[in-house]
């Protein structure tokens, strides 16, 4: 029912670009007007179709390198590259095709779920006779079939945050962007919706960048974990997680890489508070 | 039954007449009768107005009037308020205007429209139009302040067109505050009107108020007022709560405890 099917709806040709974040810098003004540097020169690269988790305290600028990504902010120095399209300082670009999946999910509230779609599927100029396949498709995928004529306040939180990831793989993104889309979930519920998340994109091919402070999330989810600084923010490390899917979430390799993990950011990344 | 809004409604209403009524009797024995007639007399007023088809001549003219500035009103108003609380820039240029306008008493703008366009239905609409318009510009300014910043990111991301955005983004959004402002607004435009009709008109209720001023009938004053009160709690409690009903459907019901 569901095994080649987001290829079929896939209506662009252009295969998925590699991500290339070069040396970019961006700070804030804060409230007494000075610069409060944000991001300090990091780079990092994604290769097509990779899942990257970006692992960093509460506040290091996380969300603002997805800002950047989504074309949203343009960072002060440095560039990313998106295939042959270059986001730099001074001038924003918007990358074609770019899902993001916030915190909250960020529903229209006084649309119903199909139409909360059809917003976007209108805005990525996807065909409109495709859409009816495409909203089916793809809430059958996560088992919400049913509320396809249902208003968001009339669902539960975990089926909302559901609707969102439909929403940002419903435009067959090249690129998603998640902002610590499981946050604000209860365990039971984050567990599903990490299961639905991570079948969606295996069948989407998209490269995602991931943020989360959670540990065990980033090491399940990604192929590869970057930890972050602490603001002003760069890569740490580059950890990457060799373990072939499907993962079960029990997979002692998975436990060690966690425990490393944690033990390695609290000595090394966490800055001890003075004494 | 108690508790069901519709029972309050009534028993407000009549607690009204029986008060209304009380005090007439107070006035009636005191020798006050002709000042301060009996719901009873002035509703054999408002129907005699009826039979003679004044009410007819005169209502529906002034209903027209403020009709027509109430539109005018609120339509520049919702694209005022929405152009300021979008735009920063506009809001600071625009914000001491507003302040400036809805300082000035609505009398001037009644005389100011006069002397413009003489006595005419354009002066009275320009004058009911002019007054209402700062007060909706205040309050959809204020609810376009109050969008979601978190949506409007939602749909720059996914780069919804801006048309699209203002239509399906915003104006949901600030759906309670046009129903508030409407409210706001037509009562504003009736009393503006009744004042403007009274100094250039030659029909309308602002004119029969005037009239049976001028032949010192209490009966007719009160009568003309109670039905410009009882049109309005029409408009306000049954047109625009059934609109509001079927436009903010999807909000939940939510009452406040505390």
């Amino acid at each position: 029912m569901s095994s080649p099917g987001g290829r079929r709806f896939r209506c662009t040709t252009s295969p998925v670009h590699p991500i290339r974040i070069e040396k970019l810098s961006l700070s804030f003004p804060d409230r007494s007007g000075a610069r409060l540097p944000v991001l300090d020169n990091i780079s990092f690269d994604v290769a097509p179709g990779e899942f990257v988790s970006l692992l960093g305290p509460s506040g290091c600028g996380k969300s603002t390198l997805l800002n950047i990504a989504a074309g949203l902010l343009a960072p002060d120095a440095g560039a990313m590259r998106v295939g042959d399209l270059v986001i730099r300082a001074g001038h924003l670009v918007q990358p074609p095709r770019v899902g993001y999946v916030f915190q909250s999910p960020r529903l229209l509230n006084w649309l119903t779920v199909e139409e909360n779609i059809e917003l976007v599927l209108d805005a990525a100029g996807t065909p409109r006779d495709k859409w009816d396949g495409i909203i089916g498709h793809y809430l059958g995928m996560v088992g919400l079939k049913d509320v396809r004529h249902k208003r968001p306040l009339e669902l539960s939180g975990g089926m909302q945050h559901r609707v969102a990831l439909v929403r940002a793989l419903a435009i067959e993104p090249q690129i998603i962007l998640m902002d610590e889309p499981l946050g604000a979930l209860d365990a039971i519920t984050a567990h599903r919706v990490r299961h639905d998340l991570i079948r969606l994109w295996q069948a989407s091919g998209a490269t995602v960048l991931y943020v989360t402070h959670n540990i065990a999330e980033a090491v399940q989810l990604s192929d590869r974990v970057l930890l972050l600084y602490e603001r002003p923010t760069s890569v740490y490390r580059d950890v990457p997680i060799g373990v072939e899917r499907p993962r079960h979430h029990s997979d002692p390799r998975l436990a060690e890489l966690e425990s490393a993990i944690t033990d390695d950011f609290f000595a090394n990344v966490i800055k001890a508070p003075a004494a | 039954m108690l508790r069901s809004p519709y029972f309050l409604y009534l028993a407000s209403a009549l607690s009204f007449l029986a008060a209304w009524w009380g005090a007439s009797l107070l006035a009636a024995a005191g020798g006050y009768a002709n000042i301060f007639p009996s719901p009873a007399v002035v509703g054999g007023v408002v129907v005699e107005l009826f039979r003679e088809g004044e009410v007819q001549r005169h209502l529906f003219i002034t209903l027209g009037r403020v009709f027509a500035g109430f539109v005018l009103a609120e339509l520049a108003g919702i694209a005022i308020g929405t152009a300021m609380g979008l735009n920063p820039r506009l809001e600071t240029l625009m914000d001491g205007w507003v302040m400036i306008l809805l300082t000035i008493p609505s009398l001037a703008y009644a005389i100011f429209a006069l002397l413009a366009f003489g006595l005419s239905e354009t002066a009275i609409i320009a004058a009911i139009a002019a007054t209402t318009l700062p007060y909706v510009v205040v309050n959809i300014w204020g609810g376009v302040k109050a969008v979601d910043a978190g949506l409007l990111d939602m749909a720059r991301a996914f780069r919804v067109r801006r048309a699209t955005v203002l239509r399906k983004v915003v104006l949901p959004q600030i759906m309670p505050y046009i129903f508030s402002s409407s409210r706001y607004g037509i009562g504003i435009a009736w009393k503006i009107a009744v004042v403007v009709e009274l100094m250039g008109a030659s029909r309308g209720v602002g004119y029969m108020l005037n009239y049976s001023f001028g032949l010192f009938s209490m009966p007719h004053v009160l009568a003309w007022t109670a039905i410009v009160v009882v049109v309005m709690l029409f408009i306000e409690l049954v047109v625009i709560r059934l609109i509001e009903e079927h436009v903010l459907a999807w909000r939940p019901k939510v009452s406040v405890h505390y």
